[in-house]
């Protein structure tokens, strides 16, 4: 048996267990047994909840550049691509919107009170 | 064969036996549901996490590129990480930190919901007799449906159980009591709730 034959089971490995891992994180949240129950919706000190449309646009940035990175990292042969210019302002924007809205409702609420 | 060759290559053995058996084992039971997922991208208080979801997300697409990359290359090798990959999964672990920061400084975003099962404790159980359990929610925020329950006896599992209408189980000790007693666990498991236990003896 030749090292050929090593990476070869290795590379094997590794496609069966992050393919695997994947595989089930991605069944178990679209079968719910990873609680994904208010997801969009953020929580006021008083314990209401209040449906946060920061929290659908941080989604949808997320799975965009996530979704775009991986279909050019399929395509990419010697090291990993970098990312399209304004992806990572459009990110940091997305998720300092995301933040800027969970800190005004729950410090509005509080300085309310 | 040279004795550093045949050295490397029993090396190159065992870790690919071991790595693969072990990732084996933990993709098994992630399956099986010995280790539990179902709160991987939850808060404290039981709701999912926008930013833990973002951290996933990210994490599994990183870890998938760099895959594909080192698999793509006629000889293994890891790739130079460019910094804008850094500064991605900066920016979302920033973003979950400063949630989390924001998150404790809100009362309400910390507690943990759970379920209740009664009657929790019930003694002097008789061979076939039957047990009503009715589950609730502690902790839970106004206007929390009631979850899908998940009801099951833990090892050695004595009687049987089974689960009614919405929110009820019921549960049937065996028809010949263990010479040592019954000693039977009832579990209550719901995502993003805390189980419950229910202990049956004779």
């Amino acid at each position: 048996m030749s090292l050929s034959v090593l990476i070869w089971l290795a590379r094997w490995e590794v496609i069966l267990f992050v393919g695997g891992l994947a595989a089930i994180v991605g069944y178990k949240l679209m079968t719910g047994q990873i609680n994904t129950r208010y997801l969009l919706y953020g929580t006021r000190p008083d314990g209401t909840r209040y449906f946060s449309p920061e929290r659908v646009q941080l989604l949808v940035a997320t799975l965009a550049v996530a979704g775009q990175y991986l279909l050019t990292a399929s395509h990419a042969s010697g090291s990993l691509p970098k990312l399209p210019g304004g992806t990572l302002e459009l990110l940091g924007l997305s998720n300092s919107v995301y933040l800027s809205g969970k800190a005004w409702n729950t410090f509005k609420k509080s300085n309310d009170n | 064969m040279t004795v550093l060759t045949f050295l490397t290559w029993a090396a190159g053995i065992v870790v690919v036996v071991f790595l693969g058996l072990l990732g084996l084992a933990i993709v098994v039971l992630i399956a099986k549901g010995k280790i539990s997922l179902n709160k991987l991208v939850s808060e404290s208080n039981g709701d999912a996490s926008m930013s833990r979801f973002q951290f996933l997300v990210f994490t599994f697409v990183i870890a998938l590129s760099l895959f594909l990359i080192i698999v793509s290359k006629p000889t293994p090798e890891f790739p130079a990480v460019p910094p804008d990959i850094l500064a991605l999964l900066g920016i979302s672990a920033g973003s979950y930190l400063v949630s989390k920061g924001i998150q404790f400084s809100n009362p309400a975003g910390l507690t943990r919901p759970a379920l209740v099962i009664t009657p929790s404790a019930t003694t002097g159980t008789a061979p076939n007799a039957v047990v009503n359990l009715t589950v609730s929610t502690a902790n839970a925020q106004p206007g929390t449906p009631m979850p899908p329950i998940t009801w099951s006896l833990e090892a050695p599992a004595e009687g049987t159980i089974a689960t009614g209408p919405t929110n009820t189980a019921t549960y049937t000790a065996p028809g010949v009591l263990p010479a040592g007693g019954l000693k039977a666990l009832v579990r209550a498991k719901a995502a993003g709730f805390d189980d419950a236990t229910a202990s049956i003896t004779s």
